[in-house]
Formats: C-alpha cells, sequence, structure tokens
C-alpha cells in the first residue's frame, strides 16, 4: 500500500514536471515567433540571425530542440545564458546561497508567527483577545510585501540606522553581517505571509474542536489548553501542512520581488536581468526551477500527509 | 453581530466598492494633472497639490486616482477569467468521481504551480508589460482558487434528495449545475470573487513594481512605489501614500469576502474564517 502510494506521487511528480516543461516551451520558445529576432532585434542583420538560430539550434524542428532541451535536464545541462555565455546552471547555482536560505529562514519565521497566533484566536471564539488578533490579521493580510519592505528600510534602516536598506554582505564576510542584511526582507516577506496562514490555522483547528474525539478528551476531565495544544492542534496540522505546500507557490513569488526591493543578488535579480536582455536560455532555466520546485514541494507534502495518515492513502488517487 | 447590523456593514461596503469603480473611470480626467512639469517637482502638500508632488512634477493625488484604473482593471480581469473557467471546473468535477473529474482536479493542483510572477515572467515576451500581461498572470493561477471552493462548496449537494430527483427526472448534469446548483453556491462565488478582487490588486502592486505590470504614462500604485524607493530619504510620502492606497483597497475587498462568507454560511458566522489565498 505505501508502495503504491509512494509510486503515485513519483508518476505525478515527473507528469506535472513535464506538463510544466512543455508549457515553458511553447510559451517562451514557440508562441512569440522568432526567438532569435526577439533576442536580437527586428532590425539584426539576416546572417547574425542565421548564425544565432543555428548556435541555439532554433534550424531543426521543434520536436527536436524541445527533446534537447529537455535531455540537457537530466544531464544537469540547462542551457548556456546568452549575455553571461556561461551554463545556466552556474548562474542559479551563484544565486542560491541568498534565495534559499531567505525562503526557507522566511518559511520558519511564518509558521512560528502563524501558528500561536491562529491557535490563540481559536482558543476561546469571540473572546476580546480573537477579535484582536482577527483584526491584526486582516490587516496584516491586505499589506503589500514591497510596501512593508519600504516602511521597514525607513524605521530601521534609515530612522534608526541598526540593519541595512538593501544589497547583501555574502556569507564569505561571516554569518551574522550576512544575515543582518536578511533581516529586514525576512520580516517583510513573513508578516503578510503569516496572515494568511493564521487565518488557515484558525479556521482549521476551530474545524477540527467539532469534532468527537475533542468532546471525549473534555470528558475525560482533560485542560482545555490541553485539548487546544495536545489534541486540536496535532489533528489540524494536515489540512495546515497541505495548505502550506499550496502556499510555497506565493513565498516564491514573494521571495523574487522582495530580493528585488532590498537589491539582493538573488534568483530574482537574475531572472529580471534575463527579461531585460531577453535571454531565453536562462528565462526558460530559471522558471523550470521555480515552477518545478512548486511542484516537488507539493507532491512530497501530499506524500507526507499519506504516510503520517492512513485515511488519506485509499483516496490519494484524486489528487494525483 | 444581528443580521440587520451585518446588512448594514455589507451595504457600506458595497458602496465603498462602487465609490472605488468611480475613481477609476475617473481616469481620463486626471490625465492633466499627472503630466510630466520638471519645473513642479518634489512640491510639498499645499492648496494647489494636496498630496504634493513626484520628481517628476505629477501631482500625486491624481496619481493615485489614476492608480485605480489599472488595479481594478487587471484584478478584474484577473476574476472573470479564474471565476469564468474555475466556476465552470469546479462544478464539472464535483458532479460525480470519474476520470474526468479527477483529471480536473490534478489539472487544478498544476495550475497552482504557476504563481502570477512566473506566468507573468514567462509571457512577458509575447504580450509586453501591460493590463493584459498582468491580468492573464493573474487569472491564470486565479482558476483553480476558483475550482476547489466551487468544488467543496458543490460536492456535497450532489447527494441531496432534490438532486437525486433531477437527475430521476433525465436532467443531465449540466443542466443540474447549471439551474439547481449554481444557485445554492453563488454566495460562495462571490465572497471568493471579492477575496480574489482584493488579491487581484496586491499582486498586481507586485508585478508594477518589477516592471512586468503597467507601463507609462497610466498611473500605477505599484510603480509609484518603485519610483518613490530612491528618494526614501527626501520625500517619504512617496512611498507611504501609494502603499496605503493599496493596502485600503486590498482591505476593503478582503474584508468584504469575508463579510461575504459569513453571509453564505450563516453557521460559521461570528468568528468563520475562509480558504486560503
Amino acid at each position: 500500500m505505501l508502495i503504491r502510494v509512494l509510486i503515485q506521487k513519483l508518476v505525478g511528480l515527473i507528469a506535472f514536471l513535464l506538463l510544466a516543461s512543455v508549457f515553458i516551451f511553447l510559451i517562451v520558445d514557440v508562441l512569440p515567433g522568432d526567438p532569435a529576432e526577439l533576442m536580437l532585434g527586428t532590425d539584426s542583420r539576416p546572417d547574425t540571425l542565421q548564425a544565432l538560430r543555428h548556435q541555439l539550434g532554433l534550424d531543426q524542428p521543434l520536436p527536436v530542440q524541445y527533446a534537447a532541451w529537455i535531455i540537457g535536464f537530466l544531464r544537469f545541462d540547462f542551457g548556456t545564458s546568452m549575455t553571461y555565455a556561461t551554463p545556466v546552471l552556474t548562474l542559479i547555482a551563484e544565486r542560491l546561497p541568498v534565495s534559499v536560505p531567505l525562503a526557507v529562514m522566511s518559511l520558519a519565521l511564518t509558521t512560528m508567527i502563524a501558528i500561536p497566533l491562529g491557535a490563540f484566536s481559536a482558543h476561546q471564539p469571540g473572546s476580546a483577545l480573537d477579535r484582536m488578533i482577527r483584526i491584526g490579521l486582516q490587516l496584516a493580510l491586505a499589506l503589500p510585501n514591497i510596501w512593508l519592505a519600504l516602511l521597514l528600510i525607513m524605521s530601521f534602516a534609515v530612522g534608526l540606522h541598526w540593519l541595512p536598506a538593501g544589497g547583501f554582505a555574502g556569507w564569505k564576510s561571516g554569518a551574522w553581517p550576512a544575515f543582518k542584511s536578511l533581516i529586514l526582507p525576512l520580516l517583510a516577506l513573513a508578516i503578510p505571509q503569516a496572515a494568511i496562514l493564521a487565518r488557515i490555522v484558525r479556521a482549521e483547528m476551530r474545524d477540527k474542536a467539532q469534532e468527537l474525539f475533542v468532546l471525549g478528551a473534555r470528558a475525560r476531565g482533560l485542560s482545555e489548553k490541553d485539548i487546544l495544544w495536545h489534541h486540536i492542534l496535532p489533528n489540524a496540522m494536515l489540512p495546515i501542512l497541505s495548505i502550506m505546500g499550496l502556499q510555497f507557490a506565493f513565498l516564491i513569488a514573494g521571495t523574487v520581488i522582495i530580493e528585488t526591493v532590498f537589491s539582493l543578488p538573488g534568483l530574482g535579480r537574475l531572472i529580471f536581468q534575463a527579461i531585460t536582455q531577453r535571454d531565453l536560455p536562462l528565462i526558460k532555466g530559471v522558471a523550470m526551477l521555480l515552477v518545478g520546485s512548486v511542484i516537488f514541494i507539493n507532491q512530497l507534502v501530499d506524500l507526507l500527509a499519506a504516510l503520517i495518515d492512513p485515511r488519506l492513502r485509499r483516496q490519494s488517487g484524486a489528487s494525483l | 453581530m444581528s443580521s440587520a447590523l451585518h446588512k448594514k456593514i455589507v451595504s457600506g461596503g458595497f458602496l465603498l466598492i462602487i465609490v472605488y469603480a468611480v475613481l477609476a473611470a475617473a481616469m481620463p480626467l486626471m490625465e492633466s494633472f499627472y503630466q510630466i512639469r520638471i519645473d513642479l517637482r518634489l512640491m510639498p502638500i499645499s492648496n494647489a497639490h494636496w498630496l504634493g508632488t513626484d520628481q517628476f512634477g505629477r501631482d500625486t493625488l491624481a496619481m493615485v486616482i489614476g492608480g485605480c484604473f489599472a488595479s481594478l482593471s487587471v484584478a478584474a480581469m484577473a476574476v472573470i477569467i479564474g471565476a469564468g473557467i474555475g466556476i465552470p471546473l469546479g462544478l464539472m468535477a464535483s458532479s460525480q468521481e470519474n476520470f474526468a473529474s479527477r483529471s480536473i482536479l490534478s489539472l487544478n493542483d498544476f495550475i497552482f504551480a504557476f504563481p502570477a510572477l512566473v506566468t507573468a515572467i514567462l509571457i512577458h515576451n509575447i504580450f509586453g508589460s501591460g493590463i493584459v500581461t498582468a491580468g492573464l498572470a493573474i487569472g491564470l493561477f486565479n482558476i483553480p482558487v476558483f475550482a476547489r471552493t466551487l468544488y467543496g462548496a458543490a460536492r456535497p449537494l450532489w447527494t441531496k434528495d432534490f438532486i437525486k430527483a433531477a437527475r430521476l427526472a433525465g436532467k443531465s448534469n449540466i443542466a443540474i449545475a447549471a439551474v439547481h446548483i449554481l444557485p445554492l453556491v453563488s454566495s460562495v462565488a462571490f465572497a471568493q470573487i471579492s477575496m480574489q478582487m482584493g488579491l487581484g490588486i496586491l499582486a498586481e502592486a507586485g508585478l508594477s513594481y518589477v516592471g512586468l505590470g503597467v507601463v507609462p504614462p497610466m498611473p500605477s500604485w505599484g510603480r509609484m512605489l518603485n519610483e518613490a524607493q530612491t528618494l526614501i530619504v527626501i520625500a517619504p510620502r512617496l512611498a507611504i501614500i501609494p502603499g496605503l492606497a493599496i493596502a485600503a483597497s486590498v482591505f476593503l475587498f478582503t474584508w468584504m469576502g469575508d463579510k461575504l462568507s459569513d453571509y453564505a454560511d450563516p453557521k460559521r458566522r461570528e468568528g468563520h474564517d475562509h480558504d486560503h489565498a
């Protein structure tokens, strides 16, 4: 049974990745017309265009082009960036030490803020504390992360001079200076995300609070605090986890935008440079990485859920 | 909360949304006020310029009012795409458990892997920067959001007796979905529409900030934030004002979304919460 679920998720993962690659290939390489003309401009010389077409393999039939791109992935060859004349994978690898810690730490911070807030709010629905938390969450949900970032820069960088307004010190300069340049980006990313997640935590916990095991725990004389943290929260964690998987897409998009606000040398800056320079191999590579990581995380979350809760294994076919 | 008070609050929200739409429609009238006038650059708040001017001498109040148009039209386009495709898909998937419904749900999960930013980056080469790129990119992500919500709301209805009766009477699934199911889930749909309008405005601001949204001279709150960033020390108001405009309009729509979903599900009124973004 477990093996079946594992195989199912693996098949799903591969199918989704293939579908995503077709999608990206079609949108970037096929739909706009001639990629060579797009990259060089319409007034470029015909022989230059022809040379670029040949270099990119655009003179091959489309299925051959697609196959070459996909086979490249399997050999860890994402193609070569036109503007940097460097393998796309190398460029991406240079940026990951900024983007990955930022994304992972902001996810951790989001969870650390959201779960206690959601739980306290669900503890006594309608109480003064619950109302306060809910108004706060509704306001934080409406905060544009860019604006929050600018407000943080105004107060903590320009006003108080505690933290840098942007740029990245680099991990080589030591863990603390590097981390210091990530604190404001982390807060700007995590606060609005935490508002969304806390609302979900609250809703799921309120849902679970209606179930019979809660009544049973109460009948056995357990304290409300005990029931909340040790009975309701663990049972609500699975749906919370699966929604966090879906939120991962927001996290990726948020990270890319916030990196731009703080001029951090991460994937965000790489892909926006690629857009202005029409560096198609680089755009495809980064897009595939971003989409692929969302797909991977979601399949992993589904798999974990099925491992933890045997009831989900029976219906897991439905979500592929 | 009494239901009379609840109704008053909801109609107040509707009124604000109408005001917002009127402001968006007023964009052409504002045009003469946000022309570039270098001689008027960085004017402070005064009687002539209620919110001052920016580094190009454009009146900030006119820019903020003009910005309603970009955010409202992008968010509305995204909702029309998302609801127009997502609602039928969700209802179709809810009608029965078969290969088609499982495929729809899988497709949903798949589209969730394309956040608006990534889609906008991909289609930027085809459509350039502008309302179309932003609206399509946000709209694509809205499809699975609507499909999921409507699937969840409609699924339990199909086992009700009156639906079974309609089936016995020989009605097709499509007819049942359109005539019997849709009216029952419409309040859920409206709540989600309001929620996605708010999140669409938020997403538009992000896209315009990074240059994938609307292009000059059309004013956009997201780009105002971008242009204000370098002036944060000398003119912080240029960054504060457009952010307030975004936050206020997002708040209006997401809050209305919450109120409407209370209305859709009175059992959860007083301390409910709704589906994720």
